[in-house]
């Protein structure tokens, strides 16, 4: 059979109702746990395994890539109406979400996620479906230089993300760096800031952090500013409005923008979700025509980086099938019900059971249509969250938060690091500082060190091997174009105001 | 007496407090990773490379806050700029109670340290009524085992000594164990 025959087969498979069934349970058990703090996508996969132990490959895989894509999505659901990700890959989308919510703008925000979400999944898994073994193929060619480059182009994002204080940006940046650091040292096994405390030297979750300065500083500033005028926009129950036709071709360009890139990303071994979602936004800043409205409520924001995130599944899906390689902590569980199942995905998998391979393909693209419908109904399931009120919403979702940070290692003292970066997130509201590269730094930082330490040891300590490979050469040029763009950019504007200026006295 | 040169003084200290804080911390925390990390094997960078790369570009970034402060001096403050008027003796009770309630999660268990967090909490938010905080408080608690540790299956703290024994009579009676 071809390729199209073998589609055609796989997406009558996909409609079997176990198959059905399981995609339909999966989205919503993802959008769910995506969208509720502290329980991340992957703790949904994984809490999913064990009842995939009695099931087929194939149904099995269809309920974990539904999750996958559903709980992408879902962190986004919660980050527009009370502010707070689900995931660390739902920050660019919280940014201009929550802002375009607070701009009276919630139902029209929440169907534009829901839309983008599932236009750029969509469109990723058809490129996963047709050309995934030569990507695969560009992708396995990565070594450590790469993925430095590409973790370095997500953090130069940080200096085009705040456009009011660059150095302020810096600052928050390298102290996520450095809080980054505490613990033992991955690569060479040193104890770095720990002060001989058993508790710093696991070193600090940046789940912990991202929940603490995301939510419990919000909650405290919404409860205790003096004389504050009622938030119409909180008693109001708002409707999903789904993107029309007209708009989604309006906004052609963010999405696609944002599909290739988190597809090219998600592609990328290790980089995953995150790294593609505040690339994408980084990227859509730059080019978009309205970039002051960024970071305020940019509609240009919201579609690229929420298309960005669900098209990162289809592109990390890629070198598992075809290559057996995971490429983020998702698909390596993925990877671990196909071994339970006694299978190995690879490009074996191709020849042995092809109908299995397009049944997944068939079923990830529905998926991606049915997340409308699902993330429809969950979106509005939680703007009725939003009818109580504020006070018993803060105390619930500080709760939350403490359970959610509990749950990540069944530990109390993550606790503490809990209330400690709630208060540090509260201050830092306070004085005007900004959140997102403290927690872009916590993130990325230990990433980039891994993969820049191992690229030295490699090229014994030889840095000009980050430009004489093409690919990261490539990645490392846009990023210093990115770093300089908003200086010429000001430059430039600066020598077209004083033509204008000169004109004007001229005349 | 107040003279001109004084006033200008304050108003530098002012404007550079910040940035010379960033600058010194960058400092500080180079010299203690030079100090405190085991040094690296011979030929490579070693753990102690990383924080002070960081440290450095803390340091920077300092230099660049400054230059920013300079820069920015005499002119109108941005729109939004200004601090909100914050209730602070409502805040700082906020923050201590957030505090306490880590301990007393450890101790007392998740039930009681949670249904006494969120009466605590909501009175101090503002909230009113009887029968409304007891109700919320209590119902919530037990909403909230149910999900976390009924469907969920997530361990959540017992407690210590009497606490524990009484955290796990409150899930008999509820039916969660």
């Amino acid at each position: 059979m071809n390729g199209l025959e073998l589609f055609w087969v796989g997406l009558a498979n996909a409609f079997s109702p176990l198959n059905f069934l399981m995609m339909l349970t999966g989205l919503v058990i993802g959008v769910l746990a995506g969208a509720l703090p502290g329980i991340t996508m992957l703790n949904a996969i994984v809490l999913v395994l064990p009842f995939t132990y009695s099931m087929d490959i194939v149904p099995s895989l269809l309920l974990m890539t539904a999750v996958y894509g559903g709980g992408i999505f879902g962190g986004s659901i919660t980050g527009i109406l009370f502010n707070i990700p689900g995931d660390p890959m739902n920050v660019p989308a919280t940014w201009e979400g929550y802002a375009l919510h607070r701009k009276g703008h919630v139902a029209k925000a929440l169907g534009v996620a829901i839309m983008a979400s599932a236009l750029g999944g969509f469109l990723s898994c058809l490129v996963m479906t047709l050309v995934s073994p030569p990507f695969a193929r560009v992708a396995l060619s990565f070594s450590a230089t790469e993925y430095f480059a590409v973790v370095f182009l997500g953090l130069v994002s940080v200096v085009v993300i705040n456009t009011r204080s660059v150095a302020s940006s810096l600052v928050c940046l390298f102290l996520g760096m450095l809080l980054g650091t505490i613990g033992i040292d991955d690569t060479f096994g040193s104890a770095r800031f720990t002060f001989n405390s058993r508790l710093l030297e696991t070193g600090i979750n940046f789940t912990i952090v991202l929940i603490g300065l995301f939510a419990i500083g919000e909650v405290l500033e919404q409860l205790c500013e003096r004389d504050k005028i009622p938030d119409q926009g909180l008693k109001e129950r708002p409707k999903v409005s789904l993107m029309t036709p007209r708009e989604v071709w309006a906004f052609k360009g963010p999405l696609l923008r944002g599909f290739g890139s988190g597809t090219m990303i998600g592609m990328i071994p290790g980089a995953g979700a995150t790294v593609a979602s505040f690339v994408s936004y980084g990227i859509e800043r730059q080019v978009s025509r309205k970039p002051e409205e960024f970071g305020k409520g940019s509609w240009d924001g919201l579609n690229a980086t929420s298309s960005a995130i669900n098209a990162s599944t289809g592109g990390a899906m890629i070198p598992l099938l075809t290559l057996g390689i995971p490429g983020s902590g998702a698909t390596a569980v993925m990877m671990g019900a196909f071994l339970m199942h006694g299978i190995q995905p690879g490009p074996l998998l191709f020849d042995k059971a092809p109908e299995s391979v397009y049944t997944i393909f068939a079923g990830m693209l529905l998926c991606n249509l049915i997340m409308i419908f699902a993330g429809w109904v969950c979106s509005k399931f939680f703007s009725e969250l939003m009818r109580v009120p504020e006070t018993i919403m803060g105390a619930f979702i500080i709760v939350f938060c403490f359970v959610g940070a509990y749950a990540l290692r069944n530990d109390t003292s993550d606790l503490w690091y809990m209330a400690f970066f709630g208060v540090l997130g509260y201050f830092m509201r306070r004085y005007r500082l900004p959140i997102p590269p403290l927690v872009l730094g916590i993130i990325l930082g230990p990433l980039a060190e891994r993969y820049f330490l191992t690229a030295m040891i490699a090229s014994n300590n030889d840095v000009s091997v980050f430009f004489t490979r093409p690919v990261s050469a490539g990645i490392l040029l846009v990023s210093i174009g990115m770093l300089f763009w908003p200086l010429l950019q000001a430059r430039m504007n600066r020598r077209k105001a004083a033509a204008q200026a000169a004109a004007v006295a001229g005349s | 007496m107040d003279t001109s040169s004084d006033r200008a003084g304050a108003r530098w200290a002012t404007l550079l407090k910040g940035p010379v804080a960033v600058l010194l911390f960058g400092a500080a925390v180079y010299l203690y990773a030079d100090r405190s990390i085991d040094l690296p094997p011979p030929g490579q960078l070693g753990g102690a490379f990383w924080p002070k790369l960081c440290a450095v570009g803390m340091a920077v970034a300092g230099v660049l806050k400054a230059w920013e402060a300079i820069r920015a001096r005499g002119r109108p403050p941005e729109e939004g700029a200004a601090c909100k008027d914050m209730d602070n003796r409502k805040l700082f009770l906020m923050i201590l109670l957030i505090v306490l309630v880590v301990p007393a999660i450890a101790m007392l268990g998740f039930p009681l340290a949670t249904a006494l967090f969120i009466g605590i909490f909501l009175r101090l938010a503002g909230a009113r009524g009887r029968l409304m905080l007891p109700l919320v408080s209590l119902g919530g608690t037990v909403f909230l085992l149910y999900l976390f540790v009924k469907i969920v299956y997530l361990p959540l703290p017992k407690g210590e000594w009497f606490f524990e024994d009484l955290t796990l009579t409150l899930y008999r009676a509820l039916f969660i164990l």
